[in-house]
């Protein structure tokens, strides 16, 4: 087992979520808000994930750049940084487990056919997921609540707790 | 000072460098098994789209405008598996082997549900996953 494995994150105690992360090989340490006290910690995102991103999503036309990888450099870090709220506790049928998810609005979206930024999706909020191991798995946007635009639909039940 | 911080030139360079390159050929329908989501994406094309959570197990991709299903991604999947397989003694599935055809764990899926327009949204993605055969290690 990699020795960064260990550093799973206890979201209840901050004693044991040192702000940095060891380095792991084929992964790219990032910055997002700490929701223990809204300092900057590190998370980590694969260079598989990257690839992924950039290979899969964008038009035909390989040479222009996937819209997806743009948008988690542009969008999903942005919203790392700076979101409007932070959930734990990601539903699914795998009960609640110890991920986060960061919401916010970024200023732009890109287009996948020319790769080019456009203005963000109306009525959408954009969600940033990480595990119990700090690292980034997924981001998406998703449809926004229309009471509260700047949040999810369903934000009350797909989620347990509200950290920010 | 984080490491995120101390190594910011190094996640700028490698993300220069795969924008700099052209785009791997592809060919959709196209599957991917995130080990730290434990999910499976599946891809119709490379195009944007919005999230639409189904159910537990099922998300959707659409497109944004056209409403057209660009994708979607099963949450918990080797969970899933792990109980399908624990539920139906005959449904052996070996995930350790070349891979498990998409369009039957879509099916067992479906028959969790009760609700008729989700049905058929399992349905079309069944239909359009071809003989999709996923694996269960990271590429």
């Amino acid at each position: 087992m990699d020795d960064s494995q260990s550093t799973e994150f206890d979201i209840s105690t901050n004693s044991s979520n040192p702000k940095t992360l060891p380095t792991r090989r084929n992964y790219q340490a990032i910055e997002a808000r700490d929701p223990h006290d809204l300092g900057v910690w590190d998370l980590r995102i694969s260079d598989d994930k990257l690839q992924w991103f950039s290979k899969a999503f964008g038009p035909p036309d390989r040479d222009v750049i996937s819209w997806k990888l743009q948008e988690f450099v542009h969008c999903a870090r942005p919203t790392l940084l700076a979101p409007r709220a932070i959930f734990k506790d990601v539903r699914s049928d795998v009960a609640d487990r110890d991920w986060l998810c960061y919401c916010g609005v970024p200023s732009c979206a890109f287009h996948a056919q020319s790769g080019t930024r456009r203005q963000p999706w109306p009525n959408s909020v954009m969600l940033v997921y990480v595990n119990e191991s700090r690292e980034v798995f997924k981001f998406e946007w998703v449809e926004a609540d229309r009471s509260e635009p700047h949040l999810p639909v369903d934000h009350e039940t797909r989620f347990g707790e509200r950290l920010l | 000072m984080t490491n995120a911080k101390q190594d910011g030139t190094q996640f700028d360079a490698f993300v220069t460098t795969l924008m700099s390159e052209p785009r791997p050929e592809i060919s959709y329908p196209v599957s991917h098994y995130d080990e730290e989501g434990n999910c499976l994406e599946i891809l119709f094309s490379g195009d944007n789209y919005q999230a639409r959570r189904i159910d537990n197990l099922v998300t959707i991709y659409v497109h944004p405008e056209s409403g057209e299903i660009i994708g979607a991604s099963l949450k918990s999947i080797r969970t899933f598996i792990d109980r399908l397989t624990n539920e139906i003694p005959g449904a052996k599935i070996d995930l350790s082997g070349a891979g498990v055809r998409l369009e039957y764990l879509l099916t067992a899926a479906m028959w969790r549900s009760k609700d008729r327009d989700k049905i058929e949204i399992y349905i079309e993605l069944r239909d359009r996953v071809d003989n999709l055969v996923v694996t269960f290690c990271p590429a």
